[in-house]
C-alpha cells in the first residue's frame, strides 16, 4: 500500500514538473515521516536521522567519483577541438562509401565514446560540428540530427560509460569488466548504425562521396593522433588492471588538459575554472538523484516489495529466454518515459537479483540494462539525446522523432543480438579476467 | 532587490567557488594517489577524502543546480491548463520542496551534532566535518526557494 502510494506520488511530482530527484526524495522522505507507516515504537527522530544517515552513505562511494571526472574530461576535451579533428580522420577512413559523412560522423562517435562515459556530451560535442557539415553536404537536417543522436547514445555502451559505474556501483559487479563486456556491442551498435546511414543515403542520394585516399588518411591521423590517445590510456589503463577506473578517470583529465591546452590550442587556463563548475554541477544532477533514490529505495525495501516483485515474476514460471525477453521490452518502455539514472537506481535493485532465472551472468545482464537505456536516450518523450541533437540542429522533436526511427530499429536489433548471443558481452572479459 | 535574493544570490557565488577548488582538489588527490602507489608509497588519506568531497559536490552541486535551474526533469503538464492552475501548482511544488529540505536541514544538524564522537577511520577527524554539508546545503536550498517564492513576477522560474 505505502509502496502504491509512493511510486504514484513519484509520477505525480514528476507529471507536474518537480525535478526528478525531488520527485523521488519528497514523497520517500514526507512517507517515512508519516506517523503510522513505521511501528510506533520506532522513535520518530532516530527515522529523520537514518534519513540524513542514507542521503550521505548514498553518495559516499570511490566508485561514484568516476562519474564527476569523466564528465570533466569530457567537457575539456570537447572545448579541446578534437571532434574536427576525430571526424576529419574517420572521414578519411570511411568517406569513400555512400553517406560517406554520415558514416564517419558514426565512427568518430565511436572513437568519441571511448573518452567520455556521457551521452549527452558525446552528442553535443560532434553534433556541434557535424550536423553543420552533413547539412553543407546535402543531408537533410533532420536525418543529420538523429543520425549524431544516434552516435551519441554509443557514448554510454563503448566504455567509459556513467551508466556502467551507477550498475556497477549498485551491484557490486566490477565496473572494469562491465567495461570490457561493452566494447564489442558498442562496434555492433556502430555498425549497424552505419547500415542505416549508407541505405538510407543510397535510397535518397544523400551526401558526396570522396575518393580513398592513404594520403589523406595519413595526414588526419597525424593531427588526430594525440585525441586518438586519450581512449588507448584511459580503456588501456583500466582493463590492464594499471589503474583503478576512477584513477583513470583524474588520468584521462589530465590527459585531455595537455591536449586541449599544449597540444591543440583550443582552450585557455582561464576557460578553465567555468569548465570545472560546469561539469561538477551536471555530475551533481545525477549524483543527487543517486543520494534520493537511497532514501527513496530504503523504504521501498522495508516494505519487502523487492521480494514480493521476484516472487511474482518467478511465480509465473517463464523460461530463461522469456523472461529475459520480459524484462527487456519492459526496460525498453521505462526507458523512454523516464530518465536514464533514476530508472536505473529504481530498477536494478529488483531486476538484478533475477539474473539467475535468466540463465544469464550479472555482468552481461548489467551490460544490457545499460544498453537497453542506451536506446530509452534516442526515444521521445524522455531521450537525452534527441533533446540535445534536435537543440543544435534548430529542429522540433516531432521532426527528429520520426528521422531515429530506423536508427531506434537498428539499435533494437542489436540488443537482442546481444541478449541471445553472449558471447559479443562476455568473450572479452574472459580473454582478460579469467 | 530584496535581501533574500540577495542573500540567495550571494550563496550561490560562494559555492560555485567552493565547487571549483573541489573538484580541482579531487583531481590532484587522485593523480597524486596513482603517482604514489607506483612509487611504492601509498597515500592512506586519499581515498576517504575524495570521497568525502564527492558528497560535497552532489549536495552543493545540488543547490547550483537548483539555482540554475537545470534539475533533470519533465516540462509540466500544467503548462496546458492555464496561468491560474500553473501558478498554484508550482506553489504547491515549492511548498513541498520547502518542507523536505527544512526536514532534511533539522535532522541531518542532529545527525551531524551527534557524529561529533566518531572520528574518521583514515585522517581521524570528527564525522561532523563531512556530514555537516548536508544541513549547510539543505539551509541553502531552503534559501534559494524562498527567494524564489517572494522574487517580483517577471523574475520568477517555473
Amino acid at each position: 500500500m505505502i509502496v502504491v502510494l509512493l511510486f504514484a506520488a513519484l509520477f505525480l511530482l514528476i507529471a507536474l514538473g518537480l525535478p526528478i530527484a525531488l520527485s523521488i526524495g519528497v514523497p520517500a522522505i514526507g512517507l517515512i515521516l508519516t506517523p503510522g507507516v513505521f511501528p510506533p515504537e520506532v522513535d520518530w527522530s532516530g527515522l529523520g536521522q537514518t534519513v540524513a544517515q542514507l542521503l550521505f552513505a548514498g553518495v559516499d562511494s570511490f566508485d561514484l567519483l568516476a562519474v564527476p571526472l569523466f564528465m570533466l574530461a569530457g567537457s575539456i576535451m570537447e572545448r579541446g577541438g578534437i571532434s574536427q579533428q576525430l571526424i576529419d580522420f574517420s572521414d578519411s577512413l570511411v568517406g569513400w562509401a555512400p553517406g560517406g559523412l554520415a558514416c564517419a560522423v558514426i565512427v568518430a562517435s565511436m572513437f568519441f565514446a571511448g573518452i567520455s562515459g556521457s551521452a549527452a556530451a558525446d552528442t553535443a560535442a560532434l553534433g556541434a560540428v557535424a550536423i553543420p557539415a552533413m547539412v553543407r553536404q546535402g543531408y537533410p537536417p533532420a536525418f543529420s540530427a538523429a543520425l549524431v543522436a544516434a552516435g551519441g547514445a554509443i557514448g554510454v555502451i563503448i566504455p567509459p560509460s556513467i551508466p556502467m559505474v551507477i550498475y556497477g556501483f549498485l551491484t557490486n559487479v566490477s565496473i572494469a569488466e562491465l567495461f570490457a563486456g561493452g566494447l564489442m556491442v558498442g562496434l555492433l551498435f556502430g555498425l549497424s548504425f552505419m547500415a542505416v546511414a549508407v541505405w538510407k543515403s543510397v535510397r535518397h542520394g544523400y551526401g558526396a562521396r570522396r575518393p580513398f585516399s592513404l594520403r589523406f588518411v595519413l595526414a588526419s591521423l597525424r593531427a588526430a593522433l594525440w585525441s586518438l590517445g586519450a581512449p588507448v590510456i584511459v580503456l588501456g589503463g583500466i582493463l590492464s588492471g594499471i589503474v583503478t577506473v576512477t584513477e583513470a578517470a583524474a588520468v584521462a583529465v589530465f590527459y585531455a588538459l595537455v591536449v586541449a591546452i599544449w597540444i591543440n590550442r583550443q582552450l585557455r587556463w582561464r576557460d578553465l575554472p567555468a569548465l570545472l563548475v560546469e561539469s561538477q554541477v551536471i555530475a551533481a544532477t545525477i549524483l543527487f538523484i543517486i543520494a534520493m533514490a537511497k532514501v527513496f529505495t530504503w523504504l521501498v525495501a522495508m516494505q519487502q516489495t523487492p521480494v514480493l516483485v521476484q516472487n511474482a515474476i518467478t511465480a509465473m514460471a517463464l523460461p530463461p529466454w522469456g523472461l529475459l525477453l520480459l524484462v527487456m521490452v519492459g526496460l525498453l518502455i521505462v526507458g523512454c518515459v523516464m530518465e536514464t539514472t533514476a530508472a536505473l537506481i529504481l530498477l536494478v535493485p529488483v531486476l538484478a537479483p533475477l539474473t539467475i532465472h535468466m540463465g544469464i551472468d550479472p555482468m552481461h545482464f548489467g551490460v544490457l540494462v545499460v544498453v537497453n537505456l542506451a536506446i530509452g536516450m534516442l526515444t521521445p518523450p524522455v531521450g537525452i539525446c534527441l533533446f540535445v541533437s534536435c537543440g543544435i540542429a534548430g529542429i522540433t522533436l516531432g521532426q527528429i522523432g520520426r528521422a531515429v526511427i530506423p536508427f531506434v530499429v537498428a539499435a533494437i536489433a542489436s540488443l537482442m543480438v546481444a541478449s541471445y548471443w553472449s558471447p559479443i558481452v562476455t568473450w572479452l572479459p574472459a580473454l582478460i579476467y579469467r | 532587490m530584496h535581501a533574500l535574493q540577495r542573500a540567495s544570490r550571494a550563496l550561490n557565488t560562494v559555492a560555485e567557488k567552493l565547487l571549483m577548488l573541489i573538484g580541482a582538489a579531487i583531481c590532484l588527490i587522485l593523480f597524486a594517489q596513482v603517482v604514489f602507489r607506483y612509487a611504492g608509497d601509498s597515500l592512506g588519506w586519499s581515498e576517504e577524502v575524495s570521497r568525502h568531497l564527492l558528497v560535497a559536490i552532489t549536495f552543493l552541486g545540488g543547490t547550483v543546480a537548483y539555482k540554475r535551474a537545470s534539475f533533470i526533469g519533465l516540462q509540466g503538464v500544467g503548462s496546458s491548463l492555464g496561468p491560474a492552475f500553473q501558478r498554484a501548482v508550482l506553489r504547491l511544488l515549492q511548498v513541498l520542496t520547502l518542507v523536505c529540505f527544512g526536514l532534511i536541514a533539522w535532522f541531518s544538524a542532529a545527525y551531524t551534532f551527534k557524529a561529533a564522537e566518531h572520528t574518521s577511520a583514515s585522517l581521524q577527524i570528527p564525522m561532523s566535518i563531512p556530514y555537516a554539508v548536508i544541513p549547510v546545503s539543505a539551509v541553502i536550498f531552503i534559501i534559494h526557494v524562498l527567494a524564489d517564492m517572494t522574487a517580483p513576477r517577471e523574475g520568477r522560474r517555473t
